[in-house]
Order: structure tokens, then sequence, then C-alpha cells
């Protein structure tokens, strides 16, 4: 799980580089890119079920692992379940799974740094050295031991990476507030006796949106990979959700037999986890430039 | 000063690099995953959930004529799941350890091929006229690898440690209520009552014998160290990658079955940690293990085309069944519980869920335990979704607004509790799919086996997707006698008439008639329907073709007394 | 510095402090323990309650977190509680091996990055930068439990050029290192395109081509300096994060790794070795964090230690 790396870099690629001089703003590739396969994926989800030929959870045991058809453009499983529909249908619990875990991170995670950030002092401190220690802890651990409490299922595997996320937001929201809370404007606000809570939401948050859209269209992308991760081997998704690391899971035993099985949710995950590196990616240089 | 901090960058990546490859070299692993053969023992290891793992081998493999001088040396590799804890026989039954103990140690007695007991370290044995005292003669000729020798005094000290030692395995001597040596060679065992799991104890590999001089020496560090009377002996234990075993030249004692009463051919015998159970199948693809033991009918099917591979189908005394949860309601209700069995389609999870391999189950017990009857097919209750829904409409449910069969506005939705191991998670959804078709909401929960256990004996589950591996009819005692209930009787089932004949089957010691109580016991058993069973899993041995002249024993195990590296 | 030094030890002190406490509190939230697993799957209620006295898992959260608190001070981690062997004699025989796969990934992904990056930079908006970014994107895609699996497939079974699993030679650490290499190698690329480009533009890089410098000198001494910081800080946390987080791959190609000893150990139950094992790892990413600081202050003067 590199995604805590990840995040450090979208954060300093736009607080600690040097102002870049303005230049024309172009549309580049990985803008358009990541958009088109994100926008894919958006479609894909939202109107999975008008979209599938079949009930994703539909056995058919007489047509057990066909390989792709023109009735059954990915084949099917050992079930005889249709794998273009559950690939679709794995679409709307990837991008649901991904979001809210990210927002689940990043909304605490951002709001205790903004507090952190404005306040410093030994509060902050204190803060900073529990969210370091958060950090170093392996996140797979805390993934086990939510899984262990609360069982395994979709809500879990939400809950644990949500918690696990939490300080490179604390991080970034920290420092981006440290670099604005002494600009002029959050002073003048401060001496005309503007409440903290609304100096925070209306003058700091605003400044932040640009790295915080950055870093969340990031941590989309790696957030399905360890959601993929997690059901892998067994700690997410519960049968029969087509969630694709099952899915993939489930084709481990087939790469030379039935190879469509592992084939095409690892495309769709890598297609999708790439759309929105893509389009953080373009995201970050199009509003550094700004 | 710029260049210098440059430079130190340069030499800080280098420094790096350098500490990546250099200690790599050293600790080059002495597994050279070159060929041989190996043993069975049944184990399958972490993910078990009974105490004791025992299989019996149905198949068996010609040992070859030792006509001509037999081929010496060589290492044998076989992967196992999970690295074993310790290798002491008298710690707590865990992952691992039961396939390698039985190479460096030994049990009294063994059981054959065809379910008797044979001598081991024991030349003979005899049971006093009331079942309470049982005496055994030891061999006279056998040394442990610390060159003490084996005596009564050295049996009498390993069942004191075992019993001592209060773990599940032990569970068979329970009614022991001594053990004493009667001279060098000759130890007498006396009970309370007559124990007929006692044998069936005898013969795991927990019971084995361990050397006394060598525990007090080790202490606590046994475990690491073992000291038995085995054909081979602890080398080097590379933690997290292999336990490497070699050679016992002292070895002069096989049992009858063996046609090299000396010390093996085989130089070494290597166990390597393979937690993935697709990358053991590719290490024996590739020839870097070989021997592995498959529960997948996916890698089963796969494997039979690999012409460089010999395949064992052994059939473990084991059963998968679906249990249910009588401490929930309305899983109290007998109809529901009969409904919910007559709804399970065991001919359709056969064939899409192990690819038509294993045995359809119908009665509790395991055709290869006693008390195993073919006339008990007619009690069982198979698949009939139109009775399953009469049923449920006679316990006082109707189907509700999305067609979830309901009662009392209360609709069934099940949570069904296994462990994570091929195939349960596909019999589980083919099961959740069979019980939506009556109507009936199975949410699965499948769990690591520590987290799963602990979840099955509190009781956290509706419906059960559990496996037993046990090599005594005791079987249905542990596991649905009322005492039980609370520890391994997940199931709460209790039914007053069962727990007599249960426990009047324990104290028989004349196997014909034990056979028949659990007969009849399995008649009042199965209209309650406290369990489904569904099959009896077929567990692949799959052996490299390089290895000859192992033996298959009972219980699973390879012996390699036997056993020559013929290729390269 | 040196005051600075004194500082982020202490601190780095007090995050460990903070990591055993949350480490101690979350073990006692998952169900089931050691003496469930020592007791056995048959086992009655009561005999797991007897294990648990004998163990002393009965006490109070607190008395036990003290115990295990004056061990640490005096160096001693405890034992297993299944194998009865010390935790730190357990962590030692893992940290080689995983130190070995870590760099070995580490040095893929900067030899990879770095090479991708700095070819995207100098060619910055024509095809061969987009194709380089594009390719490495992919890299950092792909689900590396899925892409391993086809590295087996495919070089292992099919090519037979490499082994499948162990640890040993560097044969053997080439899928892995690979396997979890390709997620950092975009990464890198990415940032170092970024930075390059960046600190080009920048003043004093004009100032200094100004000034009559070589082109190689200018980049040498300061595009490449200054692009180096944030590429070392996000190292730091890659490398962090490969010690304690490559289970899964670990486990594919059965690695004797940190990663798989702490998750068979809480499997298992095993808490002495769980909170050793993230002592350690969180011991290595504070000393790792203190590593990137000292470097930002060692190539980058302007960065007061202050700042930090």
């Amino acid at each position: 799980m590199a995604f805590q790396a990840e995040a450090a870099g979208a954060v300093s690629a736009l607080l600690d580089r040097p102002r870049r001089p303005r230049r024309r703003i172009v549309l580049r590739p990985n803008l358009v890119i990541g958009g088109i396969l994100v926008l894919l994926l958006i479609l894909g989800a939202t109107f999975a079920s008008l979209l599938s030929p079949y009930p994703p959870d539909q056995m058919k045991p007489m047509i057990r692992l066909q390989p792709p058809s023109l009735e059954h453009p990915f084949g099917t499983d050992i079930f005889g379940r249709d794998m273009y529909s559950r690939v679709l249908h794995g679409a709307r619990i990837a991008l649901r799974m991904s979001i809210l875990s990210v927002l689940l991170a990043a909304i605490p995670g951002v709001w205790m740094g903004m507090l952190a950030g404005y306040h410093r002092g030994w509060g902050e401190r204190l803060l900073s050295r529990v969210m370091d220690a958060w950090l170093s802890f392996p996140g797979l651990l805390l993934a086990i031991v939510f899984v262990a409490r609360l069982g395994p299922s979709l809500n879990t595997t939400v809950i644990a990476l949500g918690v696990v996320g939490i300080p490179s937001f604390y991080r970034m929201a920290r420092s981006g507030t440290i670099s604005t809370s002494h600009m002029l404007y959050v002073e003048a606000a401060r001496a005309s006796g503007v409440s903290n809570t609304r100096i925070l939401l209306r003058h700091i948050l605003p400044n932040l949106a640009s790295p915080l859209i950055v870093l969340l269209t990031m941590r989309i992308g790696t957030m399905l990979l360890a959601a993929g991760g997690l059901s892998f081997i067994g700690l997410g998704a519960q049968p029969p959700l087509p969630e694709w690391g099952a899915l993939l899971a489930a084709g481990r035993d087939h790469l030379d037999t039935a190879w469509w099985l592992a084939l095409a949710p690892g495309m769709a995950f890598t297609l999708s986890v790439m759309g929105f590196n893509l389009l953080g990616d373009g995201l970050r240089d199009l509003l550094a430039r700004e | 000063m710029r260049t210098l901090r440059y430079l130190a960058l340069l030499a800080l990546v280098l420094i790096m690099a350098g500490c990546g490859a250099a200690p790599q070299a050293a600790t080059t692993p002495v597994v050279q995953p070159t060929t041989a053969a190996t043993e069975v023992a049944a184990a399958t290891s972490a993910a078990t959930s009974e105490a004791t793992v025992e299989a019996t081998v149905e198949a068996t493999t010609e040992p070859t004529e030792v006509a001509t001088e037999p081929v010496m040396g060589g290492t044998v590799t076989r992967a196992i799941t999970a690295e074993p804890t310790s290798l002491d026989p008298h710690a707590a039954p865990g992952s691992g350890q039961n396939i390698i103990l039985p190479y460096i140690f030994e049990t009294l007695i063994f059981r054959d091929m065809d379910n008797t007991y044979k001598p081991y370290l024991a030349k003979s044995w005899e049971i006093s006229e009331d079942g309470l005292s049982v005496t055994f003669v030891l061999r006279d000729d056998v040394i442990f690898h610390d060159r003490t020798p084996l005596n009564a005094e050295a049996v009498v000290f390993t069942f004191n440690r075992f019993k001592d030692a209060k773990t599940s395995a032990g569970e068979g001597l329970a009614m022991m209520t001594g053990v004493e040596a009667v001279d060098e060679y000759t130890v007498r065992f006396t009970f309370s009552a007559p124990s007929a799991v006692f044998f069936s104890t005898l013969v795991t590999p927990y019971a084995s014998i361990v050397s006394p001089t060598a525990v007090a020496a080790a202490g606590d560090a046994f475990g690491q160290q073992p000291v038995g009377t085995g054909p081979f002996k602890l080398a080097e234990w590379q933690q997290g990658t292999a336990v490497v075993l070699e050679r016992n030249s002292d070895y002069a004692w096989a049992p009858e079955t063996i046609s090299n009463a000396g010390a093996p051919y085989i130089d070494n015998v290597v166990f390597k940690v393979i937690p993935d159970a697709a990358t053991q199948l590719a290490a024996l693809q590739a020839g870097e293990v070989d021997l592995i033991f498959v529960n997948s009918p996916n890698h089963i099917s796969k494997l039979k085309e690999d012409s460089s591979v010999q395949m064992i189908e052994t059939q473990m005394n084991s059963m998968i069944y679906l249990g249910f949860n009588l401490a929930k309601t309305p899983l109290d209700d007998v109809k529901v519980r009969q409904a919910l069995s007559h709804a399970i389609n065991k001919d359709e999870i056969q064939m899409a869920a192990l690819n038509g391999m294993g045995e359809v189950a119908f009665a509790p017990m395991a055709p290869t335990l006693p008390g195993f009857d073919p006339s008990l097919k007619d009690l069982e209750l198979g698949y009939d979704p139109a009775k399953a829904t009469e049923l449920l409409t006679e316990a006082g449910f109707a189907p509700g607004p999305d067609g979830t069969m309901t009662k009392d506005d209360q609709p069934l939705n099940f949570v069904l509790l296994t462990f994570a191991r091929a195939p349960n998670e596909d019999v589980a959804t083919l099961i959740q799919n069979q019980l939506k078709a009556i109507g009936v909401n199975v949410e699965i929960q499948q769990f690591d086996t520590a987290t799963a256990a602990k979840a099955a004996t509190e009781g956290q589950f509706h419906l059960i997707l559990w496996r037993y591996d046990r090599n005594d009819a005791d079987v249905l005692n542990v596991n649905l006698h009322s005492d039980r209930i609370g520890s391994s009787n997940r199931f709460g089932y209790s039914n007053p008439a069962v727990d007599a004949l249960l426990d009047q089957a324990a104290q028989e010691l004349d196997e014909v008639k034990r056979a028949a109580l659990y007969v009849e016991a399995q008649k009042l058993i199965m209209p309650d329907a406290p369990w489904q069973p569904l099959y009896i899993p077929v567990d692949v041995l799959a052996i490299s073709k390089r290895v000859e002249g192992f033996h298959l024993a009972s219980m699973g195990r390879i012996l390699l007394q036997d056993a020559q590296v013929v290729a390269p | 510095m040196f005051g600075y030094l004194l500082k982020r030890l202490i601190s780095a002190a007090l995050v460990l402090v903070a990591v055993s406490i949350l480490v101690f509190a979350l073990l006692n939230v998952i169900p089931g323990d050691v003496a469930q697993t020592l007791a056995g799957d048959s086992a009655s209620q009561e005999q797991i309650a007897a294990k648990r006295r004998e163990l002393g898992l009965d006490r109070p959260l607190p008395v036990r977190y003290l115990e295990f608190a004056q061990g640490v001070v005096h160096g001693d981690l405890g034992k297993s509680a299944i194998s009865g062997r010390p935790v730190s004699t357990l962590l030692m025989e893992r940290f080689g091996a995983t130190v070995n796969l870590a760099l070995a990934a580490l040095a893929l992904a900067v030899f990879f990055g770095l090479l991708a990056g700095t070819i995207a930079a100098l060619r910055a908006g024509g095809y061969v930068d987009l194709l380089v970014m594009m390719f490495t994107t992919l890299g950092e895609s792909l689900p590396s439990f899925w892409f391993s699996l086809l590295l087996i497939q495919f070089f292992a079974l099919h090519l037979g050029w490499l082994p499948v699993l162990g640890a040993g030679t560097l044969a053997h650490l080439v899928l892995p290192a690979i396997s979890l290499a390709l997620p950092a190698i975009a990464l890198i690329a990415r940032m170092v395109r970024g930075c390059l480009l960046d600190v080009k533009n920048a003043d004093f890089v004009r100032t200094a081509h100004a000034k009559g410098l070589s082109h190689f000198a200018v980049w040498r001494e300061h595009i490449f300096r200054n692009a180096i910081l944030p590429v070392i800080t996000m190292l730091g946390l890659y490398l962090g994060n490969l010690l304690g987080g490559a289970f899964i791959i670990e486990t594919i190609f059965a690695w004797p790794g940190l990663g798989r000893l702490v998750v068979q150990a809480i499997f298992d139950r095993d808490f002495p070795v769980v909170i050793g094992a993230v002592l350690l790892i969180a011991l290595i990413y504070q000393v790792l964090n203190i590593l990137v600081d000292l470097a930002h202050a060692w190539f980058d003067p302007r960065v007061g230690t202050e700042a930090m």
C-alpha cells in the first residue's frame, strides 16, 4: 500500500514547490484521458442495471466457464454468471467504496488539520504526533482488526480504509493552513472579530481547495486498489458481490484455462485506477498553473 | 561543498543498493529444490477446524522393488501452508506441525490402511478384561536422536507430559488415570472407565514419544530442538522459509510395512513454507517443490493434465457440512431446519463448486469412519424445494412483499459463517443462491481461521459451513453431545436419547458394537437436522514423478524410508 | 542542528509510545485471544479461561501495558505467546529479508522513476513525454496482487527464467521487487518530471544560465538538486510502507518478511509478536522521517531546521 507515499507527493508538489511562472493553459492529454476513463466508470456504475444483459447474480450452471462470445462478451464464471454484467455492477461497488472511504478520511482529516494548523500550540503538537503514529502503523493490520471486529463487508472496508487515510489529509490541511493563516486577509478577519470557525471555513478552506481536490482524486484511485487488495485476500466484499478484487481472486485459479475470468476485472481495475491517477495528475498541473 | 553533498547522495544510493545485494548472497538457503519423495500427513494445517487432523489414504502406490541398489541421497521438498510455531508434539495443536512431527517422532502404535492397529515403537499390547488397563511391551532396540535409549521411563514421561499439557489433542486421555513403568520395556496405562478414543489418540502425532533427557535439557525450547526416534531429525529451521530435516543414520526400526528397515535413502526432507495455494501449485509445476497438498478443485483439475506429477487422491476422515445454530430463532424449529436442508442441492454443489470431484454426503459420519452405514441414506433430507416451501409454510412462514419468507414481520435473513479456504467460498455462494430460491436470504461471512473459530464458538451465526477432520467416530460426541454446548457443540444441539447413545459408544471397546451404537445415534440425529451433511472433500497429494518408492500409510502419511530420488 | 536532532528524537520516542498504546488498545478490541488459539478449537470456555489466567491475560489492560513498557525499557520485547521464543529474535529473523526486498524494490523504483521522469521532462509536451508518463501510470494502476500472478505465470512457469518463490539469490528477488516497485515508478517519474520542469523555469536557473554555466552544470548543480528534495520525502514514506505493508506480495511469493510475520501473528492472536513488529515498523518509519528531514537540511541549506 503505497498510498501514503502518493499523498505526500501530491501535497508537496502543490504546497512546497516554488511558484510557477504563468503559462498558457492547455488541456494536457492526461487530463483528457483520465477524464474520459473516470466518466466511463461513472456512467457504467450509474447505468449498470440498464447496461447489463443479465442480473449479476443469476446462475446458470449449464453454461459455466464459457469463453467470451456475443452473448457473454466477457464470458461466464464457474456458476454460469455473466461476467460482463458482474464487472459492470462491480463498477458501482468500486466507485461507492472508494469515494466513501476517501470522504471518510478527508472530512475529519481536513478539519483536524485546519484546527491544528490554525491554533498551533501543544494541542497541535500532540495531535501531530498521534497522526505520525497513525501513519507509521501498518494499514493492513488496522484493516484486519476492523474486519475481525465488524465482520467482513463493504462497510467495514470503507471504514478501515477511511480511518487509515486520515493522516495524509491531516498533514495536507495542517501545512496548508499554517501557510495561509499568516496571510493578510486572514489576519484582518481575525482582528475584526470574525469567529474562528468562520475564518476556517470562509477564508482558509478555499485556499486548500486546489491541493485538496488533487489529493481526493488521487486517493480515490489508491483506495480502489487497497479495497480490491482486501477483497482479494478475503477480507473485503463477501459473495455474491461482484467486487473487482473478489472477481480477480476467483479468477486467479483459472489464469491459464479460463483467462477471461481475471482479465475483465483486471482491465476494469487498471483502467479505473489509471483514470483517477491521470485525472489527479492533470488537475494538479492545471491548478498549479492558475 | 555542493559537489560534496551531491556525491554523498550518490554514495548513499550506492550503499543502499549494495546493502540490498550483499546479504542476499549470504543468506542463500540450503533448500535446493530438486527432487524426491515425501509423505502425506493428512494435515490440512492452518485451516482445519478440528484438533485432530488425520486422514485415510485410499489409493496406494506400489513401493518400488528394491532389488537393485537403491539410489542414495537427494532431497524431497514439500510445501506447507503455515509455518509451525513449535515442533513439540505436546504444544498446542497448530498450523503445520502435524505434517512434520511424524518424520521426527514415532508413536507406540500406528493405524494400517485397513484401519487396524499395528506395532510401531510397541511390539505388542494387551487390554485387560474390564477394559480399565492397557499394557504395552516396547521394542528394546530404539534410541532417540540424542542417543538416549527408548524405555518405559520415556513413555511414562511422555504421557504425563502430554496429559499435563491439557491441549485439545490430549482429550482422548481424559479417562486415563495413570501410566506406570512395569519394567524396563513394559508400560501400563490405567483408566477410570473404558476409553474407546484412547487408541485413536495414540496414533496421532501428538502422542509421539519424546526424549526425556532432551526435554530436560531444552526446557521451553524443546519445540525448536525436537528430539524423537523418527527416521529424520531436525537439521535446520530457517524461520519463515523452511524446516530442513536430515537422515537419522541410527535408524533401524521401521515398521513391518516398510521394506527398508534402516535409515532412509534420501538425505533431506525440506518443508517449505508457502502460504498461498496458487503459489504452491506454481512451485510444483516449476519443480521447486516435489509435493503439495491440494484442496482447490480447480487446482486438482489443472494438475491432472500435468504428466510430470502423480496425483494421489486421499480421502480424509472429513466432511463438509452445513450446521444450524439451534440457539437462534427460528432455527430452534425443527421444521425450519428440515426445510433449509431440503433446499440444498448437493449435486449442484458437487458439479459447480467441486468440478465434479468429491462425494456427496448424506449421514453425519464420514464413510471411512466406523459407524457409517449406507442404509442411513433413507433418512437423508434430500433436495426437494417443494417440500422445503411446504415445511416453511407449516412452520408459519409466508412470502413477504419482496418474496422473502416471513413470519410475524420477521423475514428469514441468515448469517452464514465459514472460514477462508477453497472451495468454501464457492460452496457458500451456491448455498446462498439455493436458499434464495425458497425465499431465504443469506449473508456470507468468511473469516480467517482464528476469527471464524471464535465466532463459531460464540455462536455468532445462523448457518455455518464447516469441516471436520477426525480419525475417530467420536466426532459425533465432540460435535453433537449436549455436554459440549458452549465449546465444540456449536449448534446448541441437545437430544438426551442421542447423548445416552454417544456416552455408551465412548465406553464400548468392541468396534462392531460401538459402530452399531453410532448408527443408532445417527438415526436419531438425522431427522433432528442439526446438520445437513454436504460432501466428503477430495484432498489430493500431488507428487513429482522424480520421487519414487514412497509409502502411503493410513492417516494420510507418506513414509519416506523407501523413497528414492530417481531424477536429478 | 544538534538541538534540532535532539528534538526530533524526543518526538520520535513520543510517537513510539503513542503507537504502543494504540496497538495495545486496538488488540484489545479484536475478538479472540491467544488463549483460544492455544486451548484449541474444541476447548470449553472454562479451559480457555484457565489458559487466560495462566498467561496473565485476565489482568487489566493498563497493568499489562505497564509490564510490557517496563520490559521494553530494559530492552525486552517479551516472548511469543505461542512458540515462547523471544520476540526480538523473531523480528531479527525476518528483518533481513524484509530490508533486502524493500531496498531492491526501492532501487528499481528509483532507477526507472528517475529515468522515466528525466526523459519525460527533457521532452516535455512531446509524444515521448506522453508515452513515458502513460506507461508509468499504467504500472501504477495495475493491481499488484494480480499483476504478480501474471509475472509468475509468464516468467517463472512459461519461460522458466526465474524462480516462483522463496528468498535467497538475486533471482528470487526479481519478481517480488518488480511487483512492489511498479506503483512507485510512476510516483517518482511524475514528481521528478514536475520538479525538473518547475526548477528549470525558476529564476535562479535562468540566472545560472546567464552566468554562463554549462548546460550540464546547470542541471547538476541547480535543477537536479532542487528536484531531489520532494523525491526524497516521498521515498522515505514509500520505504516505510514497503517495510511493513508488503503482506500480499510477501504471501504470493512466500517471502519471509515482516508483513507476513505480523499478519500471521494477528491471525494467531500472538499479540506480543504483533506489538513488537508494529513497534519495529514504526521505529523504522520514524528513523526514515528523521533521515528525510536531515536530507532536506543537507541538500537545501535554505530550509532552516527551524521550519521543520
